[in-house]
């Protein structure tokens, strides 16, 4: 649920980020509404996730990415975005789909049912402002279409990579512990019980060290 | 010479420029990201920074890191390997997350700078805190504190710093308290046991241990031991800190504290107006927070003894995550003995960027030559007009889809009238019970709203102060709110022997109010009769200091409620659509945006 917050928030920044650029006064007004909804989608989840646990837990974080280069501020630009926009809001709702149909708490399928209806029609909503803006700018629609399709695709595989490089590594980091732990556990050990003044000693050690890198050449 | 100071990697992710010493700008990546306590490379940051400044990447000289990631790395080594065979999962996870991440943090400046490897200089990290406290405060010699969770291997740190003739600072380290002997980790740790959200809600154990008595202040000093010498030692066996899914305590801390509060048992104190009645088991944890608050006062008190015996100074800047404790601040204020005791605006990690920006600085032959206030964050000045507002169309908003996502109002209307015109109506509002927001100029750095990213209320009228909580910031009635008040009439509210601490322009510490005074800020009080005060020179926020000035003309109160202009679980406000944003969503009354009124109708 935390993760969905995230997504949801996500997406909320990606509206606002894409606000700052974008001059067409009906995309902003787009804009605006859909990064209102996203955070009110993220507050609920979030709201749901606490409720499902007794102690606060880690909140993932997500690295901002914008989902298209929207800086140049042009209608080309703003219709890659719209397009990104489109076919990012339908991947969630099939997402949410499959979790509602997994999730046995009625109140949470209650809560996706909701989100997903909101989430449709903002897919709609960019899909029409999309069709609107390349008919005025003369863009090929089929081409923006394909492309996010294409930029999609490869999103998935990136994650199933790393996904899979992950597990590879830390088998290799498992296998690594239970050989060389033992000699680790000694010296971390060690290490642990350092005295203060052994400790000054070595940060004084590591200060001399950064000062002595820092020297003008 | 321009360097780039970047702090990441823990919480607080900054970046920041300094031009020949003078830092230009400095910002957090949760105000880019709306993730608060954003850990994460503060490219966001890097790149609004470098267009604020109007800096092209390559005439970045330097680039400062607030830390040294791979004296880091060794101590989380030795952490996971020291409950070997038990720690299997987590050292996988730890360990891959960092060897994948932070260690090529280089590779993550070049990518957003382009800067080569061999420009980028590592600061050890209570380096980095104190270089920035030591600046900031511009003094000519000083003690530093620094006390924080752990840096490289360090938890707490003391200094003596002096200014040579050439400016440049001079700061040897005196003292070093090794992990995991650590007062932030520990205090985290209660926080967590009390329910709340560790690195971000400390001040929330701050604020509940005002509610209890130090009643197993005992328990908590086998736990942190006071050494002869003026230094502290932790016993780690009540700690686990390996767990990620529960509070990271052990058996034999629930045997001495009991279990740990779920998030869904209510406190119910209340800092003004009657609080409902109050569990017992709840009264059990806010004894628990007195005795950590307490036990954590003595300790640093020590430290703080220690430091002037052996630097013989009379000024002490406190520096890193602990330093933002306002309770121990204000003792330390009125009663260690110093002069002067000086915190600097950003006292966390966030400073940190700063801080090792400005020690290469210093280095390469450029050192801060005057000290600095919180004001260093960006200013979006023009860039609201009140056209802008009509071309968002939020009438059209307001109408359809949207209804779950705002609060309900019919419209608005906006307008610029000038800014002696907006006080005098600002003024009106908060007279009638409203709520303002109020953003001007450049945000401030740091977590404190100090009247440029602000929500403003009559801090007499418990009516609006309830709203504020309960309809914009879901604050629970325990915590506090703060107050703005202008330099001259700090008299009226505080009995400082000796003018005004500096310790207490940036709302960094909590301070008694005079039984007389305490009409006038009824609702921005604590529950012992303290409030932590902003007490504003009109040279540092004329047009803060204006309004103050308006609003006590008006109303004959001459303080402001102030607090953070953010909506729970969010940062604070940043840019002006996210001021929109936070009005459109919550019950404020009124927004200010530089010299834009808009009202909601």
């Amino acid at each position: 649920m935390y993760e969905f917050a995230q997504t949801e928030l996500d997406s909320a920044w990606q509206s606002v980020h894409a606000l700052q650029y974008v001059t067409d006064p009906r995309i902003r007004s787009l804009l605006l509404q859909h990064a209102l909804e996203e955070l009110h989608h993220s507050e609920l989840f979030a709201d749901a996730a606490s409720e499902q646990s007794d102690f606060p837990q880690a909140v993932p974080l997500t690295r901002r990415s914008p989902l298209s280069e929207v800086e140049s501020g042009d209608g080309s630009a703003a219709a890659k975005f719209l397009a990104a926009l489109a076919v990012g809001e339908n991947e969630i709702r099939n997402d949410f789909q499959v979790y509602r149909r997994a999730i046995p708490d009625p109140r949470i399928r209650r809560l996706f049912a909701q989100i997903e209806n909101d989430e449709e029609g903002h897919a709609e909503n960019s899909m029409a402002s999309l069709t609107r803006l390349a008919r005025e700018n003369g863009i090929s629609m089929r081409a923006i279409r394909w492309r996010h399709a294409w930029e999609l695709l490869k999103r998935r595989h990136k994650s199933l990579g790393m996904k899979m490089g992950a597990l590879i590594l830390d088998t290799a980091l498992t296998v690594l512990y239970f050989v060389f732990g033992g000699f680790g556990h000694w010296q971390a050990r060690r290490r642990m019980v350092m005295s203060y003044e052994q400790q000054l000693k070595i940060s004084r050690q590591q200060y001399e060290l950064a000062e002595s890198k820092v020297r003008p050449s | 010479m321009i360097v780039l100071g970047i702090s990441s990697d823990f919480h607080d992710s900054s970046a920041c420029l300094v031009k020949d010493g003078v830092p230009l700008v400095t910002a957090a990546e949760e105000r880019f990201s709306y993730q608060k306590h954003d850990s994460g490379f503060p490219e966001l940051a890097i790149k609004s920074c470098l267009r604020w400044a109007g800096v092209q990447p390559e005439e970045i000289d330097f680039v400062a890191y607030h830390e040294e990631p791979v004296v880091k790395f060794s101590r989380i080594m030795a952490s996971r390997l020291q409950g070997f065979p038990f720690t299997a999962r987590n050292f996988a996870r730890t360990v891959r997350e960092i060897v994948l991440g932070q260690l090529w943090v280089k590779l993550d400046i070049f990518r957003a700078t382009g800067v080569s490897a061999d420009k980028i200089h590592m600061v050890p990290h209570h380096l980095s805190h104190a270089t920035y406290a030591f600046s900031a405060a511009n003094l000519p010699r000083a003690a530093i504190l620094v006390i924080d969770a752990v840096g490289e291997w360090t938890s707490t740190s003391l200094f003596s710093a002096e200014r040579g003739d050439d400016g440049n600072p001079r700061i040897q380290l005196l003292d070093a308290v090794p992990y995991p002997h650590s007062l932030g980790m520990v205090y985290s740790a209660f926080t967590a046991f009390l329910g709340f959200r560790v690195n971000e809600s400390e001040n929330s154990t701050m604020a509940l241990a005002s509610f209890g008595t130090p009643r197993f202040a005992g328990e908590v000093r086998k736990i942190i031991r006071a050494e002869s010498d003026g230094l502290y030692s932790v016993d780690p066996d009540y700690f686990d800190f390996s767990v990620t899914d529960r509070p990271p305590l052990s058996r034999k801390f629930y045997s001495a504290f009991g279990p740990a509060r779920s998030n869904k048992d209510k406190l119910s104190f209340a800092c003004v107006g009657e609080s409902s009645p109050v569990d017992p088991r709840m009264q059990h944890y806010a004894d628990v927070a007195a005795s950590i608050q307490t036990v954590l006062e003595e300790i640093v008190f020590a430290l703080a003894a220690r430091a002037k015996r052996l630097t013989g100074v009379d000024s002490l800047c406190l520096a890193g995550g602990v330093a933002l404790n306002c309770s121990m601040n204000g003792r330390l204020i009125r009663e260690s003995g110093f002069k002067n005791v000086f915190i600097p605006p950003d006292p966390g990690d966030g400073g940190g960027a700063l801080g090792a920006a400005l020690y290469v600085s210093a280095k390469f032959g450029a050192p801060a030559r005057k000290g600095f206030g919180p004001y260093l964050g960006l200013d979006y000045s023009g860039r609201l007009q009140t056209g802008d507002l009509a071309r968002l169309e939020i009438h059209e908003i307001l109408q359809h889809r949207s209804k779950a996502a705002v609060k309900k109002f019919g419209g608005f209307k906006s307008e610029t009238p000038g800014f002696a015109a907006i006080a005098e109506r600002v003024s009106e509002k908060l007279a009638r019970g409203q709520v303002i927001g109020w953003f001007q100029g450049r945000f401030e750095n740091g977590p404190r709203a100090l009247g440029n990213r602000s929500l403003l209320v009559d801090p007499r009228n418990a009516e609006a102060t309830r709203r504020l909580s309960r309809q914009v910031k879901l604050r629970a009635p325990f915590r506090p709110y703060a107050c703005s008040l202008n330099e001259e009439k700090a008299s009226v509210f505080f009995d400082f022997k000796d003018g005004v601490p500096a310790g207490t322009r940036w709302m960094s510490s909590a301070h008694p109010v005079r039984p007389q005074a305490r009409e006038f800020v009824s609702e921005a009080l604590h529950v012992d009769g303290t409030t932590r005060p902003q007490i504003l020179a009109r040279a540092e926020n004329q047009k803060y200091h204006d309004l103050i000035s308006a609003w006590e003309a008006r109303s004959g109160c001459p303080a402001l409620l102030n607090t953070s202009f953010n909506e729970s679980g969010y940062p604070l406000v940043s840019s002006p659509v996210d001021a929109i944003l936070a009005f459109l969503r919550t019950d404020i009354d009124a927004l200010v945006v530089d010299d834009v009124l808009i009202e909601k109708v």
